[in-house]
C-alpha cells in the first residue's frame, strides 16, 4: 500500500472540509473499507489521504412522513436484521442480507455498498489503463466479457454497477441526502448513478470528489407487493449474475403501476421501463411475471461473451414478480 | 465408487450438487480422522473443479484475470453437499490415496450424469452456467452428439 495520510474529523463538517485538497492529490473517505483497502492494496486506487467517516450517522430513524432515514454509516449487517425495514421494505432486507459474506456485512457499510467501485477485473488489475483509471480504452469490449453489461451498453465502459442495495433503493424511489463544501442536497436515488459517457467515465455516480454520502431517505411506500430475486452461481461469496427488485402499487388484484429494477446487468441499477409498461393494468399472476419479464429483456444488448445473462435476467424479473405475487419461483 | 446428485436450475443454468456418496476402499486405516479427511478433501476438490475452478486469461494479453479468490471460483461451506463419510477398516494394504477430480467429477459434471439432470450433453467443466444454458438450448433446437 503507498503511504497515506489519515484524517480523523470529528463531525460530518469536519470530514467534508479534510476531503478537500490540493489539485495534483487525492483524498478518499474510508468507511468500512471492504472495498477501498483492497483497491489500495492492489495499487488500483492510491490516495494521499483517507478521512474515517465511521463517525458518520450509523442511526436508522422512523421519518415524520413514514418512511426510514437510514445513516449511511449503518452496518450492512445492522440493516439486514432491521425489524421495522423488514415490515416496510423486506426487498432492501434481503438484498442486505445476501451482500458478500457475514464479515463483509459487519464490516461493510451502507453508504460504502452503494459507492463501493465495479468490480470488473479489467478495473480491479493494475496492468489494465482503462477508462476508469484514466486510460484510453476499456478492455472488456474485445475481452472476457462475461460479467459485464447486458444493458446501457452504448459504452464507453462496460461495467455492472456493484451495489445490491442500490437495486432495491432505487425501486422504492429512495432519495440520498449527499453533504460537500457548500451545503446538503438531495438526489433521487435514480438520478445519482450514471451511465458512462467521456467526461464522467471515472465515476459512477454524481457525488463530488468533496462530497459524501450521509443518508438514504426512504418514502412510505403505500399499499405495494414486493418481490426481489437474485442469481448467484454460488450460493455465497459470488457477485449476482442479475437481480431484481419489482415494487408493485396495487389497486386491488390488478397492478396499477409497477418499478422494476435490474441489478448486475448495467452500468447503473437499471430501471426497465418495457417491463414497466407491460406490468401496468395487469392481473397479478404467471403469465403478467412472463410476459413483463419477456418486455425487461427486449431492449437487452449483450456484448460477445455474456448473451447467457439475458436469460438469467429473464428469470430473474420473472421470479421476482412471482415472489411478489406469492407464487413459488422454482 | 462414487455418486453425486446434483439439481440443475434448467432457467438460469446453474448446478448444485445436493450429495455425494464416496466409498473409498482404503487399506489399513492407522487413523481414521485422517482417512475421513482425506476423503472429504477429495469430494471438496472434486466439486470445485466440476463447478467452479477455471483460471481465465485475457485472450489478448494472456494477463489471468481471475487472479483472485473473488473471481476464481471455489465452492464454500454453504455451496457444498451435505456429506458424510465413514471410513471403514479394510484387510489389506492399498493405499488410501487423496483422489481427486478424474474420479468424482464422473459423478457431476460427465456428460452421462449431465444428460441425466438435463437432457443435454455438455462437453466441458466446469458447469459455469453459460455452459449449461448453451446446451440446454441446443438442445431444445434438436440436440447434438
Amino acid at each position: 500500500v503507498k503511504a497515506f495520510a489519515y484524517v480523523n474529523p470529528a463531525n460530518e463538517k469536519d470530514a467534508v472540509a479534510a476531503l478537500k485538497v490540493d489539485s495534483g492529490s487525492t483524498a478518499l473517505p474510508l468507511a468500512g473499507g471492504q472495498d477501498l483497502l483492497a483497491r489500495m492494496k492492489d495499487y488500483v486506487t492510491t490516495p494521499d489521504r483517507l478521512v474515517n467517516i465511521k463517525g458518520l450517522d450509523a442511526t436508522i430513524a422512523a421519518t415524520s412522513s413514514g418512511g426510514l432515514r437510514i445513516g449511511s454509516a449503518v452496518k450492512i449487517v445492522d440493516l439486514a436484521e432491521h425489524a421495522q425495514t423488514a415490515r416496510i421494505y423486506p426487498a432492501l432486507i434481503e438484498a442486505a442480507g445476501e451482500v458478500g459474506t457475514p464479515q463483509i456485512r459487519h464490516q461493510g457499510t451502507v453508504g460504502g455498498n452503494i459507492n463501493q467501485r465495479p468490480r470488473c477485473w479489467y478495473f480491479r488489475n493494475e496492468e489494465f489503463a482503462c477508462f476508469k483509471k484514466g486510460g484510453s480504452r476499456c478492455f472488456a469490449t474485445t475481452g472476457e466479457n462475461q460479467y459485464h453489461a447486458i444493458f446501457g451498453n452504448e459504452g464507453p465502459s462496460h461495467i455492472v454497477h456493484p451495489s445490491s442495495l442500490a437495486v432495491p433503493l432505487v425501486a422504492y424511489g429512495a432519495t440520498f441526502r449527499v453533504l460537500g463544501p457548500n451545503g446538503e442536497r438531495e438526489v433521487p436515488a435514480a438520478e445519482y448513478f450514471t451511465l458512462p459517457n467521456m467526461r464522467n467515465v471515472r465515476k459512477e455516480n454524481v457525488l463530488a470528489d468533496d462530497e459524501i454520502l450521509t443518508h438514504v431517505i426512504l418514502p412510505a411506500p403505500g399499499s405495494v407487493k414486493t418481490g426481489h430475486y437474485e442469481v448467484r452461481y454460488k450460493q455465497s461469496h459470488d457477485w449476482p449474475l442479475a437481480m431484481t427488485t419489482v415494487v408493485l402499487t396495487m389497486n386491488g388484484a390488478t397492478i396499477q403501476s409497477a418499478r422494476v429494477v435490474l441489478g448486475a446487468v448495467a452500468p447503473v441499477p437499471w430501471r426497465s421501463k418495457p417491463a414497466e409498461a407491460a406490468l401496468a393494468g395487469k392481473p397479478l399472476n404467471a403469465e403478467t411475471a412472463a410476459a413483463a419479464a419477456e418486455a425487461a429483456v427486449s431492449e437487452a444488448k449483450p456484448m460477445s461473451g455474456n448473451a447467457y445473462k439475458v436469460q438469467i435476467a429473464r428469470t430473474a424479473v420473472k421470479r421476482a414478480i412471482l415472489q411478489a405475487a406469492g407464487i413459488p419461483t422454482v | 465408487v462414487q455418486f453425486a446428485e446434483a439439481q440443475v436450475d434448467v432457467e438460469t443454468g446453474i448446478v448444485k450438487v445436493t450429495r455425494i456418496l464416496a466409498i473409498q476402499d482404503c487399506g489399513l486405516i492407522v487413523d481414521r480422522l485422517t482417512a475421513e479427511s482425506q476423503a472429504y478433501g477429495g469430494v471438496v476438490a472434486s466439486i470445485n473443479f466440476a463447478l467452479f475452478e477455471d483460471r481465465l486469461l485475457d485472450r489478448s494479453t494472456g494477463q489471468m484475470v481471475n487472479p483472485n479468490m473473488e473471481w476464481y471460483m471455489l465452492g464454500r461451506h454453504v455451496g457444498r453437499a451435505e456429506d458424510r463419510h465413514r471410513a471403514q477398516q479394510h484387510a489389506g494394504a492399498r493405499r488410501h490415496r487423496h483422489r481427486r477430480a478424474a474420479d468424482r467429477v464422473d459423478g457431476i459434471g460427465d456428460r452421462e450424469r449431465g444428460r441425466n439432470a438435463t437432457g443435454a450433453t455438455i462437453r466441458s467443466l466446469p458447469l459455469h452456467p453459460h455452459k449449461v444454458l448453451a446446451a440446454l438450448e441446443q438442445e431444445r433446437a434438436g440436440g447434438t452428439l
